[in-house]
């Protein structure tokens, strides 16, 4: 991996009159990965995408793709495919005219045309559905199509803006496989937007998580919810305890941390930076229920159970400790002997040190 | 709420009872309008088309309806295009301005016309005639344009940008046959503005009329006020026809473009 990508992205800024929607993001993308832009609405992700796809100019910065300068280069050119939110499927063309409408331009035989068109189709499990409208296709075959009529083309990259989430939990959580199998077999490289944090871990080989129109951290899915940058992306990526914390001047060098409500502790190296603002973090999973105080290798903080709640597999219990504004949330296996712990109860919350996470604070 | 079925009759006569009354005068065997009828005939029908004034006057206006509609849809499609497609300094003034025509009333809007065509040089004929009704059907028709291009996605013109098409391509591509259902509704409405128009083309009429102009100049005639009926019968019958069809194709294209 050296510094040039197949897509390169180069202190790409974006202003619409006053406003920074996107600020100063370089990125480069490898050929055939499925990566994620990953952050709340209006953090500059789908404008982001958009200048990719030439529908907007950056204000400054530059875009390569395969090593080709796109500053030039209009949208009807570029070698980029986009899956649009809305589907945005043509309503008075049938599925087949809309699968093979970007195939117009490839001065194709018709014998080839139709047989590209099928072979699309088919990749999306839809051979029987090309006479139909839009109208008369369900969100998920919406979704195909819009799939299909992008792929067909054959593009360098397929941007997609938040391409499934209008559907249901259930389908939802199907199409991400599919998309996932489809890159694989198709081996083109992947640009997905999105907001859900689920959805981006699942699917993506690499994620860039972007706040405020500036990308914040570029990890792998399990380096991001391990170690993430700051408390931002902590907090946005999955669960997490925060405990405020103040760095403790000390002559051996060490970094210690003065901690609500566990007192001076050392985190283990590796995970901490020293910042003069820093917070204190566990994740939910790492902690564990107890009646008991921790044995001497671990640390706890003592509380009440206030409320537990059942989701099948796990129990999520909230912990009310004096010292902390929030409640501690414990994640726990669900019918484990700390389940059966009646609310209102005094517990326990126990974990090792070496789950401490030391988070910068901005 | 008993009233109520009441309240409807006595509205929908009140509607419909002056048509009902000119088809039915328009078969009696008088040149009187008044009650008792005395009888039915077909004298005026065969007197209106023996008529050639009528015909000329009648195909005076089907001209200047099809050029005023055809050229104020045109202009009101590109104009909506570029108000609901783009962001521009006075866009939202260019709009009111567009609009404007709309609420001034016809008597100053001819008045000003006539002015203003006399001063550039221009003998009134049915070329002026069109000119006013182009100034008058075009506001109508970029209201009509402009609810039909907001109603439509407009990620479907990028994608079409996205799949290669060019700028002109994806016009004829995509959003003309998007906005068609529009264009039709604009052409009609303009048509029947403009053949129903009187204000603007008395003040700016020539020699040759249109049929407004000339059922107007057939009423200073007594004699001729049944054959006037039937014109207005036949004028009737064929608009029914007209906008059962156009609202047939209109909920056609409501149907294939849902969701």
């Amino acid at each position: 991996m050296g510094i040039e990508g197949y897509i390169t992205i180069q202190k790409v800024s974006k202003r619409f009159g006053a406003t920074v929607a996107v600020n100063d993001v370089s990125l480069t993308i490898q050929q055939g990965e499925f990566f994620s832009l990953l952050g709340h609405s209006g953090c500059g992700k789908t404008t982001l995408l958009r200048i990719l796809a030439g529908f907007e100019l950056p204000t400054e910065g530059e875009i390569l793709i395969d090593g080709v300068s796109m500053a030039r280069v209009p949208a009807f050119r570029r070698p980029t495919n986009m899956v649009f939110q809305s589907h945005a499927l043509f309503p008075h063309l049938t599925v087949q005219q809309n699968v093979g409408y970007g195939l117009r331009k490839e001065k194709l035989k018709r014998v080839e045309r139709n047989r590209r068109v099928a072979q699309a189709l088919k990749m999306v499990k839809l051979e029987d559905y090309g006479l139909r409208r839009p109208h008369q296709l369900s969100g998920g075959q919406c979704q195909r199509v819009a799939l299909a009529r992008a792929l067909i083309k054959r593009p360098k990259v397929l941007l997609l803006d938040e391409p499934i989430s209008a559907l249901d939990k259930k389908l939802r959580e199907a199409m991400q496989i599919e998309l996932r199998e489809l890159q694989r077999s198709v081996g083109i490289t992947f640009l997905y937007v999105t907001h859900d944090q689920e959805e981006a871990l699942t699917m993506s080989d690499r994620v860039a998580v972007m706040f405020d129109g500036q990308v914040v951290q570029v990890d792998s899915p399990r380096r991001l919810y391990d170690c993430p940058a700051n408390r931002r992306v902590a907090g946005f990526i999955g669960q997490m305890n925060f405990l405020a914390a103040q760095p403790v001047a000390s002559g051996d060098g060490q970094i210690r941390y003065n901690c609500q409500g566990l007192g001076t502790i050392t985190p283990a190296s590796g995970n901490s930076t020293p910042a003069a603002r820093a917070v204190i973090a566990v994740r939910p999973e790492k902690m564990m229920l107890s009646t008991r105080p921790p044995a001497d290798h671990q640390l706890g903080m003592a509380g009440r159970l206030q409320a537990s709640a059942f989701l099948g597999d796990r129990v999520h219990h909230l912990v009310a400790v004096p010292d902390l504004a929030e409640p501690l949330m414990v994640s726990g296996i669900a019918g484990s002997a700390e389940d059966t712990i009646a609310e209102g109860s005094p517990v326990w919350a126990v974990f090792n040190p070496a789950d401490l996470l030391v988070l910068k604070d901005e | 709420m008993r009233l109520l079925p009441i309240y409807t009759i006595i509205g929908t006569i009140f509607l419909y009872a002056p048509i009902v009354l000119l088809l039915v005068f328009s078969f009696n065997d008088s040149i009187y309008v008044a009650f008792p009828l005395k009888g039915f005939t077909w004298t005026w029908y065969r007197q209106l088309f023996s008529n050639p004034d009528i015909f000329v006057s009648f195909g005076n206006s089907l001209r200047v309806a099809l050029v005023s509609a055809l050229t104020a849809t045109t202009l009101a499609t590109l104009a909506a295009k570029a108000v609901t497609r783009y962001q521009f300094a006075g866009r939202a003034a260019s709009v009111s301005l567009l609009m404007l025509p709309m609420v001034i009333p016809e008597i100053v809007l001819g008045t000003s016309l006539l002015m203003l065509l006399m001063n550039w040089g221009l003998s009134l004929s049915l070329v002026t005639v069109t000119i006013g009704h182009i100034v008058v059907c075009t506001p109508f028709a970029l209201g009509v344009m402009i609810s039909r291009f907001a109603g439509f996605d407009k990620s479907l013109e990028e994608a079409s940008f996205d799949l290669g098409e060019s700028g002109l391509g994806t016009f004829f591509r995509v959003t003309l046959p998007l906005v068609w259902p529009g264009i039709v509704s604009s052409l009609m409405l303009c048509f029947l503005i403009s053949f129903d128009d009187f204000v603007i083309s008395f003040f700016l009429i020539g020699t040759e009329k249109t049929l407004p102009l000339h059922i107007w100049s057939q009423m200073r005639f007594a004699k001729k006020l049944p054959e006037v009926l039937a014109l207005g019968s036949c004028i009737f019958v064929s608009s029914l026809i007209v906008l059962t069809i156009a609202e047939r194709l209109r909920r056609k294209g409501a149907l294939t473009q849902e969701k």
